[in-house]
């Protein structure tokens, strides 16, 4: 119904004293059959009710006060409310993106490095209990089984290699547990760099108060095809105090390619050696003692075997634990350097470049598309969601509104 | 008149300040009528002018006239009013007060006027809407749809059907 009214035009009859009643009310002449409805709605005009006089003055005064606010907050009320609300949704809108897009930034900011001089090495968690890995006695590279951690940093790689060496020995508190520590640098040098940086591994050794375990250096003539570029590897022993002085030294020789930090935890070997050789030590006190009370030959000649037995094995053990405490004080550190004629020309490369400087600012750009990306992609949905509340909340208020006309 | 002293008056404080000139009675007339309670109508009128003036910087030309974007201020602030009666369910309505007419006037204009005011009790609230937008605020037709929300052809068919239901009534009173 609602519809064909709005559809259908007035009707004439209906429209000619729908004006009689206009013209009425402005005081103009209607037509005579029409004086009636013009009467009436002078009649009806007549029922209006006008305000109080006091009324009247109270509001005029409000009015031209602003209609203060009671209240301590009335200021900031004031200025809140005074802008309006298309104002207002802009700023908050974007201060909410920005929020978003802080957030999503900072769990990004992990994948923005900086130049070579960034390289960091991970922090190794302290083991705990894990089976026994192999690992040689005089403290030689780990075995297979181990856990490594890997991580992109400014264009490097850099691992964390966790082990644990038999049994926890729980007992033992945090400081004085022993831990065995192994690292591994690959360098690349420019080819006319390449000789340096391999004697600087013997000058930052001697510095250090390590020694060189096993090196090789093979062709480092820079006139020489690109398939004969230069190669040298160092295994090299680096005091466990000096180490993180070396590895910077070792780091500043060249660009750092990969860098590899494991440690393990052989605090329950050191508790089981040394077990090992008081009990041992004990029964040669004991063998001893039977040794001197023995009377006849058979039977200290039956002692002086298990004697010689035991004192073995306390050889042994306390080798097994020389060997370990050698472990622990002296790191094995691998090196490797390869002359990479891609760094020719690079005069510092151990620095931030302007290669570096595009890279990182690739990386920024890309990370800040993923950020806008993902702001979007949290924001348009709650946008959506907001505007149907808002419209839902809006209609309903409407119909109830409406319905307190038809209630009354 | 609606700026503090100390503060440069806007185009909306300006247009504020003629919008409450020019409307404030008819405001009243408009809000009184369809609520029929004087100290209701007052409150409300007062919250009407004062959303308008706390949102007169929002005000979109686009969407109407300044009048009409006022009334339908006032008129949600009425409906609420009638919502929150509703609420307590304290409908109070002011009689009709019979000695209100001026006893100067004749007989038979009393009785016409008697019969008016019974036939606009007897209106629905609706109905008692539109004759207060058109006859008490003085509103015209297309103002009354914007107001409403209707078309002008619906709102121009609503208010003849109501005029003819008070001729009835008044007729059949006289």
């Amino acid at each position: 119904m609602k519809l064909r009214e709005r559809e259908m035009p007035l009707d004439p009859e209906v429209e000619r004293e729908l004006e009689a009643i206009d013209r009425g009310l402005g005081g103009e002449p209607v037509d005579p059959d029409l004086e009636g409805l013009a009467e009436l709605a002078r009649a009806l005009r007549e029922e209006r009710v006008g305000a109080e006089p006091g009324f009247a003055a109270r509001l005029d005064q409000r009015v031209a006060d602003g209609f203060p606010r009671p209240g301590r907050l009335a200021g900031l009320r004031k200025r809140l409310t005074a802008a309006p609300p298309r104002r207002i949704l802009a700023p908050a809108g974007a201060a909410a993106t920005l929020l978003v897009v802080v957030g999503v930034a900072v769990s990004q900011s992990g994948e923005i490095g900086g130049g070579d001089d960034g390289f960091s090495t991970q922090p190794v968690p302290q083991p705990a209990d894990q089976p026994t890995v192999g690992e040689d006695a005089a403290g030689g590279a780990p075995a297979t089984g181990e856990a490594t951690e890997t991580g992109r940093l400014g264009g490097q790689t850099t691992s964390g290699v966790v082990q644990s060496s038999g049994r926890s020995a729980s007992e033992v508190p945090p400081a004085k547990r022993k831990i065995a520590r192994r690292v591994d640098l690959a360098l690349s040098a420019s080819p006319d760099r390449f000789r340096d940086a391999a004697d600087g591994v013997l000058d930052v050794v001697r510095d250090h108060r390590g020694f060189v375990v096993r090196s090789s250096v093979s062709g480092s003539d820079p006139d020489v095809t690109r398939s004969q570029l230069g190669h040298a590897s160092f295994e090299l022993r680096i005091p466990a105090g000096e180490l993180p002085a070396a590895m910077g030294d070792l780091s500043d020789l060249g660009h750092v390619v990969s860098r590899t930090d494991g440690t393990r935890d052989i605090t329950s070997r050191f508790v089981s050696v040394k077990k090992r050789i008081a009990a041992l030590e004990e029964t040669r006190q004991n063998l001893l003692r039977q040794l001197a009370e023995a009377v006849t030959p058979i039977e200290q000649e039956s002692i002086k075997r298990r004697l010689a037995i035991v004192e073995e094995q306390l050889s042994a053990a306390q080798a097994d634990l020389g060997a370990a405490q050698q472990r622990v004080h002296l790191v094995p550190v691998s090196v490797t350097i390869d002359a990479d004629p891609a760094l020719a020309g690079d005069g510092d490369a151990g620095g931030w470049s302007l290669g570096d400087a595009v890279g990182d600012a690739g990386k920024v750009l890309s990370v800040t598309a993923g950020v806008l990306l993902v702001s979007a992609a949290v924001l348009g949905p709650l946008a959506i969601l907001a505007v149907l509340i808002w419209l839902v909340a809006r209609t309903l208020a409407r119909l109830r509104r409406e319905r307190a006309l038809d209630q009354i | 008149m609606a700026a503090a002293a100390s503060e440069i008056p806007t185009d909306a404080d300006v247009a504020f300040d003629e919008l409450y000139r020019r409307d404030r009675d008819d405001v009243h007339s408009y809000v009184a009528g369809l609520l029929r309670d004087r100290s209701a109508a007052e409150d409300v009128t007062a919250l009407a002018f004062e959303r308008a003036y706390r949102r007169r910087r929002s005000f979109n030309p686009k969407r109407g006239t300044r009048r009409t974007w006022l009334f339908g201020i006032a008129r949600n602030a009425a409906l609420d009013e009638l919502r929150r009666r509703r609420r307590q369910a304290t409908l109070v309505a002011e009689p009709v007060d019979e000695a209100a007419i001026p006893p100067e006037q004749g007989a038979e204009v009393a009785i016409r006027r008697a019969a008016l005011r019974a036939a606009l009790a007897s209106l629905a609230p609706r109905e008692r809407e539109l004759v207060a937008l058109k006859f008490f605020a003085g509103l015209t037709n297309p103002e009354i749809a914007g107001v409403i929300g209707i078309s002008e052809t619906n709102a121009g068919t609503r208010l003849h059907r109501v005029i003819e239901k008070l001729r009835r009534a008044c007729d059949e009173t006289a």
